[in-house]
């Protein structure tokens, strides 16, 4: 049976199908103001490229903030639960996940058979989520994507930019841009910041290899070579690591296997 | 002899001088992204300028603010709470409970006679300060002004739930998107403010009258929301920003006389 796993996160929205063991197609759409509509553009999306139709889907799972809107979902399930999921099916060695978004991040502990055994989450503050690493791609005018790579250059000088407060942050960037430091050594400023964050939070839940890193801020390379450097170790990251909840949710789909 | 206040703020410089207790002149200055080392001279230029002294006769320069360490003609520093608290006494003398909402600043003072019995600050988060507000201005596409006013014809409350400022951007935004208006988002943000600053206000212990000073005092909306949260009467001097330039100058004042 075909299944669906749709994750409607704050800033993209994701959809997986899936047949029996098998991801069939994978999208990634921004969210836009109606979540409803973003859901329903995710899943047309997917079921396009598979030449289906709604009907061919036999169960549908919702997760993320969004997940209370999805009017063709036959469940919702939680994120952390989604995320634990879909990270053990893709690293079944995986115990430590961290999963950080644009507007949260979360700390999953799991054991050999992707259960839940601790977790913490922020999604109050928006320090220590993506959105603090957006702010300061904007703060210094480089594109977001850009800013993993540039992190990782020598720097002149050691600079310290605030982790507690998104907001305090841009004020310690125009502090330093007062003071006419490089944007280079502000910028790893300010990803040291956010890795402190972030490995804070790890050793909250207590950290057991294997991590995977999930989530838009995988995709930044300054972050996670960071963060592996701190906890001394590698962290598996999926191909497309902001699937993961929609991967989960799709898996979780109570009639996936056939019989 | 005159003395001299400066408060180098996150967003602008203050000074205030001074001429036996009598306030001579005053200058604010936006800081921009430039260096502040020019910031302060040009301040410090114009009101020597305005009070028409020669420069070589100030007695003593004192700063004060988030900057306040980069004054290198100051001959000593003094703190943001000991500021506010000797500038409101000579400006609103029933005045025993300070809040000073800046740029960067949210702090309640609870005062005696000018000296700061206990105070209370936002070290860790930006809610509650002008930095916030700016922010929720911006998405509504009002000046900080307009939006003080707009709050004032709030017809419908509603409430902003998200207390980080960066995330009650996204709120702002759906606020928005679902037709609300702009009068009662704008009375919202102006409430989460307040409440944030009666939190830290009951921490310092509320003891009337109350006063508030910084930027955020010159807004309608902050004032009244600030008003209607603690259910008193707050007290605004006629220049609330350079409360703290004013704090500094009375100290640099005592310094010269002891």
């Amino acid at each position: 049976m075909v299944v669906c796993g749709v994750d409607i996160g704050s800033l993209s929205t994701k959809a997986v199908l899936m047949e029996n063991d098998e991801i069939l197609a994978w999208c990634i759409v921004p969210t836009g103001p109606d979540s409803v509509e973003s859901a329903e553009r995710a899943v047309g999306a997917v079921l396009g490229e598979e030449n289906l139709a709604l009907g061919h889907i036999g169960y549908t799972v919702a997760t993320g903030y969004g997940r209370a809107n999805v009017p063709f979902a036959d469940k919702t399930i939680s994120e952390i639960s989604c995320h634990a999921a879909g990270s053990h099916w893709t690293f079944p060695e995986v115990r430590t996940i961290l999963d950080m978004g644009g507007q949260d991040c979360k700390a999953i502990r799991c054991d050999e058979n992707g259960r839940i055994s601790n977790f913490i989450m922020n999604d109050k503050c928006a320090a220590g989520t993506g959105r603090y690493l957006e702010r300061v791609a904007d703060s210094l005018g480089l594109a977001l994507d850009s800013i993993g790579p540039l992190s990782m250059a020598a720097v002149d000088e050691v600079l310290s930019v605030g982790s507690n407060c998104v907001v305090f942050a841009e004020g310690d960037i125009i502090r330093l841009q007062r003071a006419s430091k490089k944007t280079n050594d502000i910028l790893a400023g300010a990803t040291d910041a956010i890795v402190e964050r972030i490995v804070e939070l790890l050793e909250r839940v207590g950290v057991e290899p294997d991590l995977c890193i999930s989530g838009g801020v995988a995709k930044n390379i300054g972050v996670v070579r960071r963060v592996e450097q701190k906890l001394g170790l590698r962290a598996r990251i999926a191909k497309e690591p902001q699937i993961m909840g929609a991967l989960g949710a799709a898996l979780l789909a109570p009639k996936r296997q056939p019989g | 002899m005159p003395t001299v206040g400066i408060d180098v703020g996150f967003e602008s410089t203050k000074v205030v001088i001074l001429k036996g207790g009598m306030l001579l002149a005053h200058a604010i200055v936006p800081n921009g992204r430039q260096d502040l080392d020019r910031v302060i001279n040009k301040a410090l230029e114009e009101v020597i300028a305005k009070a028409e002294t020669p420069a070589d006769c100030v007695d003593c320069i004192i700063a004060t603010g988030d900057g306040g360490a980069q004054v290198t003609v100051a001959h000593g520093q003094a703190s943001e709470a000991q500021c506010c608290a000797r500038g409101s006494a000579m400006l609103m003398p029933p005045a025993h409970t300070i809040l000073d909402m800046g740029a960067e600043t949210c702090m309640a003072v609870r005062t005696c006679r000018g000296m700061p019995l206990n105070i209370v600050r936002n070290d860790r988060c930006a809610s509650g300060t002008g930095r916030s507000l700016k922010m929720a201005a911006k998405m509504l596409g009002k000046s900080l002004e307009d939006m003080g006013v707009l709050s004032l014809l709030s017809r419908e409350e509603i409430s902003i739930n998200n207390t980080c400022a960066v995330f009650a951007e996204s709120e702002i935004i759906s606020k928005i998107h679902h037709q609300y208006r702009v009068e009662d988002i704008a009375k919202a943000v102006f409430r989460g403010l307040a409440r944030r600053a009666h939190s830290l206000i009951v921490k310092v212990g509320l003891e009337k009258d109350v006063a508030m000073v910084g930027g955020l005092a010159n807004n309608a909306g902050m004032i009244r929301a600030l008003q209607d949260e603690l259910g008193c009467q707050v007290l605004v001097p006629d220049q609330p920003m350079i409360v703290g330039a004013l704090g500094a100058a009375l100290i640099a004042e005592g310094k010269t006389r002891s």
